[in-house]
């Protein structure tokens, strides 16, 4: 017995790195159990509220070129507004002579960014709203330059969203013009990839991208980014098309999270004849 | 046994925990080019090189949880590499010269040392599934990430020499 506690006494360092080390990588195998949740909750509730507490520091050198910013873009949002306006009510009278259900329009809730981790590919944002708020793991986050990214924990006061430059960022997209599918994904870099897209699809560089109507976790036609460059991909059957993001992820300050939620009676009957079938 | 006292464990709590809060609220404002140093790592070279590793990698485990728990990343990545850089750190500790060391340039370069083991488990665990050029990695991630933190590193070390033994830590 005392043996082996001179041996655990001499060993000591080495099987304190072992149990820690091993703990961390279940930790990390487990990234998406209960458990992690309820400490990624406690971390949020721990910090979130300093750090909300010392952002006012920043926003003092940034508000006064904000409203700036914030006039002129509203300026050409009212613009675009009264056209689009002009638009719906055509596209409503449109879909309605045809039969075509009408489409939801859904809330808003809109919150400031208090924590962001952009770096060593940490793509994620803290924002200052959370389950109190209707806000729920999954919701899509956007700006007024399109799609942010989404919503994957929350506290009762916060929320953290993981932005679409995040490795396990997946969304259906589509190109506007030529309405061509494929999946939105990013590889490290500034820009996103659009995959699962065939090497003789119409699209060119230039083309928009946008959120299809496909999606479980996103609503259709939001604005994802246009397309960069077209490549030959791995000499298989699909192109390696890069797409540069709307969003300026760098400067992003505000975003709104949709109160978007799946159709319950579409994901039953999805999953029902497709269980296995990708949710983004 | 571990010869710490309750006031030395909590003031190395409140340590590691301030650390923690500035790595979440002024490191984001100090980012260059989307590189950041690691101010709990500067925490944990400090223990490491007082107390030894078991102290350093007690304390620098559930510092890295409560990072990646609140940055929403993979938890488990930051915990892992900031227990083994606190590990490696103490292989420099000397129990008699301590409180010397951690007054002298050497520290910097230990933490230079601790951050770049730090900056390659975080890589490795982190961009593993990436397709992002290895090369980039290890200059704006590994060395970028060692350099900026040990830079950061020379203010608690010259604040220290400056105080000298009147400032007990």
């Amino acid at each position: 017995m005392r043996t082996l506690l001179g041996l655990l006494q001499l060993f000591r360092d080495y099987i304190v790195l072992t149990i820690l080390s091993g703990f961390s990588i279940l930790l990390i195998a487990q990234s998406d159990s209960a458990a992690v949740q309820v400490l990624r909750s406690f971390s949020i509730v721990t910090l979130a509220s300093v750090q909300a507490s010392s952002s006012w520091a920043a926003g003092l050198f940034t508000t006064a070129q904000d409203a700036e910013a914030l006039r002129d873009v509203n300026v050409s949002l009212m613009e675009e507004v009264m056209q689009l306006r002009r638009l719906r009510q055509e596209n409503l009278e449109l879909r309605r002579k045809i039969g075509f259900r009408e489409r939801q329009s859904y809330p808003l809730v809109p919150a400031e960014i208090v924590g962001k981790n952009l770096a060593l590919g940490q793509n994620m944002i803290t924002l200052d709203a959370g389950s109190d708020d209707s806000i729920a793991v999954n919701m899509p986050v956007i700006n007024e330059q399109g799609l942010v990214g989404k919503i994957v924990a929350t506290s009762p006061g916060y929320a953290v969203a993981q932005l679409a430059l995040h490795r396990d960022f997946r969304a259906t997209a589509k190109v506007k013009r030529s309405r061509i599918d494929g999946f939105i994904a990013w590889r490290g870099g500034e820009h996103l990839m659009l995959q699962h897209v065939s090497r003789t699809a119409d699209i060119i560089p230039g083309d928009t991208v946008v959120t299809s109507e496909y999606s479980n976790i996103f609503p259709p036609e939001v604005m994802i980014g246009v397309v960069r460059s077209i490549g030959p991909g791995d000499g298989g059957q699909f192109s390696e098309i890069e797409v540069e993001p709307r969003v300026n992820f760098a400067a992003l300050e505000r975003v709104f999270v949709v109160r978007y939620r799946e159709d319950p009676g579409r994901m039953q009957l999805e999953e029902r004849v497709y269980p296995s079938s990708v949710e983004n | 046994m571990i010869q710490l006292n309750v006031r030395t464990y909590v003031l190395y709590a409140l340590l590691i925990l301030v650390t923690v809060i500035l790595q979440i609220s002024i490191v984001p404002l100090i980012r260059v080019m989307e590189v950041a140093p690691s101010i709990p790592l500067i925490g944990i070279a400090l223990i490491s090189l007082r107390e030894g590793p078991t102290p350093a990698m007690l304390y620098g485990f559930p510092a890295g949880l409560l990072i990646d728990g609140y940055a929403g990343e993979v938890v488990g990545i930051s915990s892992l590499a900031l227990t083994i850089a606190g590990f490696a750190m103490s292989f420099f500790r000397d129990p008699e010269k301590s409180a010397l060391l951690i007054r002298s340039g050497k520290a910097v370069t230990i933490v230079l040392f601790g951050a770049v083991i730090y900056s390659i488990v975080y890589a490795l665990a982190y961009f593993r599934t990436l397709d992002v050029d290895i090369a980039a990695i290890v200059l704006r991630h590994v060395i970028g990430t060692s350099v900026y933190t040990a830079v950061v590193s020379t203010i608690p070390v010259l604040i220290l020499a400056r105080t000298g033994s009147r400032l007990r830590v």
